[in-house]
């Protein structure tokens, strides 16, 4: 019987205790026995032909359950079981569940899906969804609402929105002056064709510092703006005290200078 | 020698073909991620408070700090997290062998590396400009690549399928692993200007946050729910009808991130009118999850999976319904680009997705890897993760409805040098979130050890193993 249990082992792929457990859960289902199961996996037959008690191999090396003599006068207090033999140490420690998969009639029979339809109705609102939200609108600028804006920017301030968005000033700062309440004082508002929108975006999405849309046209006039611009990069609090502002004095010269030039240009 | 032995190791595992292997790989490299974005999320919150904090080093600056903690929870955490589960579940579902279980390794190790690469080259100031889109170029396409490896596979082993029956988590899992790759290549599509850019964006941050993360979470809870309280769904009509919701109204609800901007009317409209469907889809799940659990309370209560799960659809549903709201023009014009959206943002990435996916982990892996959950610091990691990543998101979006409405009442000044009345009306609740995204970071960093060690060190039990038996058996 090792031998069998070796041998469908093998033409199965798994460990034998893995087997041997599927074999009599296998033999408990369809009341057959666990030898004809293994016989026929090792064999390659079908398990349902061991059902056939003529066909039984040798008897296994398990106990046989005591006979009861026919002269006790006592009724059975529980029926006689046939004891499985305990499973070795090592394969307590790794006893695992089978879970025979189904391959034939499942136990519930439930109405069978499509699953192209299913897919189809996924990748179609997906689809649906990128044509209405970005490709239709964004292609749409033909509303004479969406004039296009703001003027283009010299060599050292395009290299100040590179710096601009090195440092990651978009992640604090929107340049996205919007028709409500909230923006009024901002400067004029955020149009399709607007600089901020154009790539690389600097439009931003939350304002922990202000909008620097129109920036340039809020700076004091009595000063010089570039300098104290210059300063407030350098050292915020002592320009602005409590200015939540993150110094910028690690920037290098030229560096700092196109971002002073960026910063001035935005009006 | 080590090496080299650890190099083969390495190399064996990657290109593994044994059943459950992609899966289990893809869920624990996952918590790496979540741990990592947890860590970034802490340093943004003091960065906001404390300017001046490591002011000359730039990979302190909270843009930096911001784009790492975002990308490592959605593309790590949750990309990884969610291949994870699918593999673990499509078979089950399917009765179908996962297709191709050596090219699902070496997505997942590909995916792990690339999103490595990728933070790396943020810290180093190597980046993009749009949100949730800064991974530079070559490693857009090395993301993009490994994440259509999950949709194809899932896709093959759903196709081979010997389930009459399509449940109703295979319908999550089919349109996570199809919507991320899409979405990341909307987001990151180079060549669009104007107000094309703006709707690529918020097309894929919102659908990324308010669409995706939900779908693949709730694809968890509908696959852990009836398994572990051993109780049939409680509906599936309600199931359909929360599917298609979310699925029909989540990505076109998007456009609300830029509210009040300069896309076209019509598009605004839109969004408010799907942006309703976010808190039907939730109601719907929370509704129809509730009714599979009823009764098993007690069970609830006494598993850690569950729990989980439990506290992640409660935090959900209160996202969606804050989301839906939000997508109403006169609430927008208050809470718009204020911290509102952050702190929605952060409930998802610090209870949600965390609870979610964590969650089924806590029940996919012990039934894999054949060990006893070891849940000590479970209890305590699950009360951290939902009270402090709850609470963070709920100081952001007080803040944020505590600005806009300063700014529309005149309260406070929204520019000049007088904008710093604007920072310091917020100041408290900021420093509150700073303690509580710690305590959020704290629950997650325990859950990751919870599911750490069982994998090494719980007490061995029954696994699950898939048994293909052949034809011969007819």
């Amino acid at each position: 019987m090792s031998e069998l249990l070796a041998t469908a082992a093998t033409a199965m792929g798994t460990p034998q205790d893995l087997v041997e457990r599927s074999a009599r859960a296998r033999a408990a289902a369809q009341g057959t026995t666990y030898e004809g199961v293994i016989s026929a996996w090792a064999g390659g037959q079908s398990s349902a032909a061991a059902a056939d008690p003529s066909q039984a191999p040798a008897a296994d090396p398990q106990p046989e359950p005591d006979p009861k003599p026919e002269s006790n006068p006592e009724p059975v207090a529980e029926p006689v079981t046939q004891s499985e033999p305990p499973l070795s140490a090592q394969a307590q420690v790794t006893a695992v569940a089978v879970i025979d998969l189904p391959t034939g009639a499942p136990l519930l029979e439930g109405k069978h899906e499509s699953f192209a339809g299913l897919l189809t109705g996924i990748l179609a609102l997906l689809a649906a969804a990128i044509l209405l939200v970005v490709v239709i609108p964004a292609n749409s600028q033909g509303d004479d609402r969406h004039i296009v804006g703001d003027a283009s920017l010299s060599a050292l301030e395009d290299t100040g929105r590179d710096v601009y968005l090195q440092q990651g000033c978009q992640y604090c700062h929107t340049q996205n002056v919007r028709p409500v309440v909230a923006d009024v004082g901002l400067g004029a508002i955020t149009e399709t064709g607007a600089r901020s929108l154009a790539d690389p975006a600097t439009f931003g999405f939350q304002r922990i510092g202000p909008d620097l849309a129109r920036v340039a046209g809020r700076l004091p006039e009595d000063l010089d703006a570039a300098e104290y611009v210059r300063e407030f990069l350098t050292h915020p609090t002592e320009v602005v005290e409590g200015s939540a502002q993150p110094p910028y004095a690690h920037l290098s010269d030229d560096d700092m200078a196109a971002l002073v030039a960026y910063v001035l240009a935005l009006r | 020698m080590a090496a080299a032995n650890s190099g083969r190791n390495v190399l064996t595992g990657v290109l593994s073909t044994n059943a459950d292997s992609a899966a289990r790989r893809a869920m624990l490299a996952s918590l790496v991620f979540a741990v990592i974005g947890a860590a970034a999320t802490v340093l943004m919150l003091i960065k906001v408070s404390v300017p001046g904090l490591f002011d000359t080093a730039s990979i302190a600056g909270y843009g930096r700090m911001r784009a790492i903690a975002l990308n490592s929870f959605v593309y790590g955490f949750g990309g990884l997290a969610s291949t994870g589960l699918a593999y673990y579940m499509t078979p089950r579902l399917a009765g179908a062998a996962l297709a191709r279980q050596r090219l699902a390794n070496l997505g997942a190790a590909g995916h792990t590396f690339v999103v490595t690469i990728g933070l790396a080259s943020i810290a180093l100031g190597i980046t993009d400009p749009l949100e949730l889109a800064e991974f530079p170029l070559l490693v857009d396409l090395g993301l993009f690549s490994s994440m259509v490896i999950p949709a194809l596979i899932v896709t093959a082993t759903v196709r081979a399928r010997t389930e009459r029956t399509i449940y109703v988590s295979l319908w999550y899992v089919l349109a996570g692993v199809w919507w991320l790759p899409a979405l990341y290549f909307v987001g990151n599509v180079p060549g669009t200007t104007g107000l094309g850019t703006q709707l690529q964006s918020s097309f894929m941050v919102g659908g990324l946050i308010g669409a995706w993360l939900p779908m693949v979470g709730i694809g968890a809870a509908y696959y852990v729910i009836p398994r572990a309280t051993d109780r049939a769904l409680f509906s599936r009509p309600l199931a359909q009808a929360g599917f298609w919701s979310l699925a029909g109204t989540g990505l076109f609800a998007s456009v609300t991130r830029y509210g009040s901007g300069a896309a076209p009317d019509w598009l605004e409209t839109t969004g408010t009118v799907f942006s309703l469907g976010l808190i039907v889809a939730a109601v719907a799940t929370l509704a129809n999850l509730a009714g599979t659990a009823n009764g098993a309370y007690g069970e609830i209560r006494e598993s850690t999976p569950l729990r989980m799960i439990g506290g992640g659809l409660v935090v959900y549903v209160a996202i969606a319904a804050l989301l839906s709201v939000q997508g109403f023009r006169s609430i927008d014009a208050v809470v718009g680009l204020t911290s509102w959206y952050e702190g929605l943002i952060l409930a998802t990435v610090l209870a949600a997705a965390p609870l979610l996916l964590i969650g089924a982990m806590a029940y996919a892996l012990p039934q894999i890897a054949g060990r006893r959950l070891v849940d000590g610091l479970a209890k305590r990691g699950i009360s951290a993760t939902l009270w402090g990543g709850s609470v963070t998101g709920l100081l952001l979006v007080i803040s944020g409805l505590v600005t806009g409405l300063g700014w529309n009442t005149g309260a406070v000044p929204n520019s000049g040098e007088e904008y710093v009345r604007t920072t310091g009306l917020i100041d408290t609740y900021q420093l509150l979130a700073i303690l509580s995204a710690l305590v959020a970071a704290a629950g997650i960093a325990m859950l990751t050890l919870v599911i750490l060690r069982t994998y090494t060190s719980g007490e061995a039990i029954a696994s699950e193993v898939l048994v293909w038996v052949g034809e011969d058996d007819e």
